[in-house]
């Protein structure tokens, strides 16, 4: 009894989170000109534009690392994370009335921001890459699975981190007003756009707690033949992502019942 | 009606079962496997000892001060001077060439970690390892860790028992001095092998032109020709000057005496004589294929081939000797830093430490399903 009813929630909740994504396109893009297909076409142009200015570049890497594709992946991973959490603080604001319908949660509308920037990220990466190695800037990335791990991860920390961003500014205006600056201060430091290996080993120890950094790591590992495992130990980001989901999901909770729907 | 209300009034109407239920997946997911790592590590997990010790690989004298000041910045950048050979030493340690160097000094790492005396969790299973399951263990076990700054190489070594642990680092740092002595003895090779092929080449060259010369003396029986050519000389001189007083005796008596006079002709007979032998010497000196002039022409030859072979030697035999002292100054060693202790306390398992591990990340986990399901447990309310 209680198994099939679980199952109905979840389907119910496929079709509210499926519902949202639908939702989310056509407020986000409309359907103007190429509508939704502008959820490519903005990382897209970004990483391109960010491509083209690295395509000169000569990175002091090791193995075989190129600094277009170098550019393209963190850039794309790091628009998601901005992306997911920047967009967390407002989402209340722009989804509000949704709240009258019972079945739509917070959660839910989080999940579906989410899914979707993660998908167009993953799409992004897979017309990219190949789009990079086609005009010889690149390679084709070394191990693919790792890549797709890498990103998966940082939609896993962001939309955890979505979560508690949108609880916390629910509770305080000023610490929603914190969170674009932050964002900010966040990109030298995500591990987006720099290689560990350039640094001293007492700053490498000190990135190593940055939960981003291995994720990055591990993301250029996917992308390139030799590059070194060194810094891509997974327990500490892993761990981090674990507590944030708990850290939101439970704000989350707490926060719905004070939330005023009209 | 806002959902809050919604939300607050299934929880309070939640049935005392539903909750115990929860209490019951909370000890099912969480507690009971807490209590068996518990359990396990502190009952049944065999212990294990690390060994640790340390080395460095550096060279005779600390590379340097040639070329100046800019070199010295330049060698800077470039880290430690036997760095590459340290991350080699570290390389081989970590392979599979060292678990069959191992077993080659009587340490059989296989046998040593299927042992039935372990526990089956933590020890190398199946009792047959495959080559890759088996270096993986190893290198789970083995642990060498090179720091760049320090210059140092840091082996840890687990085993089941104390011993059998500092066994194998000292054995491990045993074989890492055998890499090192192999390196210097390939490095002594490739910059002696130049010299000594042209050291053998000039030596060669010397004994066949020296058998040249012996062979030159004995065709000609004169031990040197420039001084038998002198001599003659010296001779040839004596006998014109003579010839020519000779002749001017014979003219002042030509003009006083009669042509038959018997003075007039022992003086003329002289003089033939004198021609004869001015003749004979010059001949010796210059004439034909067998004169002075010519054989001094060869030996001089000879000579100087012999001179240059000697130069070419010389040449050879110095720099054999450069290329041994720079082979020496650039020798490197393992110099033991921390020689490898005999662990008395087991480093694992660690009861107290792995069981909380597991509570904590469990419970977290646990904590996020339920929060989840919770979430989709809204969605199923009529």
């Amino acid at each position: 009894m209680s198994g099939t009813s679980l199952a109905r929630g979840f389907r119910v909740e496929a079709n509210v989170v499926g519902a949202l994504i639908l939702r989310e396109l056509h407020t986000r893009f409309g359907r103007a000109n190429i509508g939704f297909l502008w959820i490519f076409g903005e990382p897209l142009l970004l990483a391109i534009a960010v491509g083209a200015l690295h395509s000169a570049q000569q990175l002091p890497l090791t193995g075989a690392a190129r600094s277009v594709p170098f550019a393209i992946g963190g850039y794309a991973l790091f628009i998601m994370f901005r992306s997911m959490v920047s967009r967390a603080e407002t989402l209340l604001e722009a989804n509000r009335p949704l709240l009258n319908h019972r079945f739509v949660t917070l959660f839910d509308m989080l999940l579906a921001r989410a899914l979707l920037d993660l998908g167009s990220t993953i799409a992004v990466l897979a017309l990219l890459l190949p789009l990079a190695w086609l005009v010889g800037y690149a390679d084709l990335p070394e191990q693919p699975l790792l890549v797709l791990a890498a990103t998966v991860l940082i939609g896993w920390f962001s939309f955890a981190l979505s979560m508690v961003v949108m609880a916390v500014s629910h509770e305080s205006a000023f610490a929603g007003r914190l969170v674009h600056p932050l964002l900010y201060l966040s990109m030298p430091l995500s591990g987006a756009f720099f290689s560990v290996q350039w640094f001293s080993p007492g700053v490498q120890a000190a990135l190593g707690w940055v939960p981003t950094v291995p994720i990055f790591e591990l993301l250029r590992m996917g992308l390139f033949a030799g590059y070194p495992a060194d810094h891509a130990e997974l327990a500490w980001p892993v761990t981090c992502c674990a507590l944030l989901t708990l850290l939101g999901l439970a704000g989350l909770r707490a926060v719905r019942p004070r939330i005023e729907i009209n | 009606m806002p959902v809050a209300q919604v939300e607050t009034e299934t929880a309070s109407e939640a049935p005392a079962a539903r909750r115990l239920s929860r209490r019951g997946w909370f000890g099912l997911l969480v507690l009971l496997p807490t209590v068996l790592v518990l359990l396990y590590t502190w009952l049944i997990a065999s212990p294990q000892y690390v060994s640790r010790a340390e080395y460095m690989i550096r060279g005779v004298e600390q590379q340097r001060n040639e070329g100046g000041l800019l070199a010295s910045m330049v060698a800077q950048g470039t880290g430690s001077p036997a760095q590459g050979e340290s991350l080699a030493v570290r390389n081989f340690m970590q392979s599979s060439d060292a678990i069959a160097a191992l077993k080659q000094r009587g340490i059989d790492i296989e046998a040593l970690y299927t042992n039935d005396g372990a526990d089956w969790l933590s020890r190398l299973t199946p009792a047959q390892p495959r080559a890759e399951e088996l270096l993986e263990y190893y290198r789970d076990h083995v642990r060498v860790e090179f720091d760049e700054r320090s210059n140092i190489t840091k082996i840890a070594v687990r085993a089941f028992q104390p011993r059998e642990a500092q066994r194998i680092a000292v054995a491990l740092i045993a074989l890492g001095e055998e890499r090192v002595n192999t390196f210097n003895q390939r490095a002594v090779a490739a910059a002696q092998q130049d010299a000594q092929a042209n050291m053998a080449g000039a030596e060669v060259e010397i004994a066949a032109i020296q058998g040249k010369l012996t062979a030159f003396r004995d065709l000609t029986r004169d031990i040197d020709p420039a001084r038998y050519g002198e001599g003659t000389q010296t001779q040839l001189e004596k006998a014109e000057a003579q010839l020519v007083e000779e002749r001017a005796n014979l003219a002042g008596m030509r003009a006083s005496l009669s042509a038959s006079s018997p003075l007039v002709v022992s003086a003329s007979a002289r003089v033939r004589t004198l021609e004869r032998t001015a003749a004979e010497l010059r001949g010796k000196l210059t004439g034909g294929t067998n004169a002075v002039n010519n054989r001094l022409a060869a030996y001089e030859e000879l000579k100087l081939k012999q001179e240059l072979a000697v130069k070419r030697y010389d040449d050879a035999r110095m720099r054999l000797s450069r290329a041994n002292d720079q082979a020496a100054r650039e020798r490197l060693f393992l110099v033991p830093v921390v020689s490898a202790n005999l662990p008395e306390k087991p480093a694992q398992p660690r009861p107290l430490v792995y069981s909380l591990a597991t509570l904590l990340a469990l419970a977290t986990a646990f904590a996020i399903g339920w929060l989840l399901l919770a979430g989709v447990r809204e969605h199923m309310a009529d």
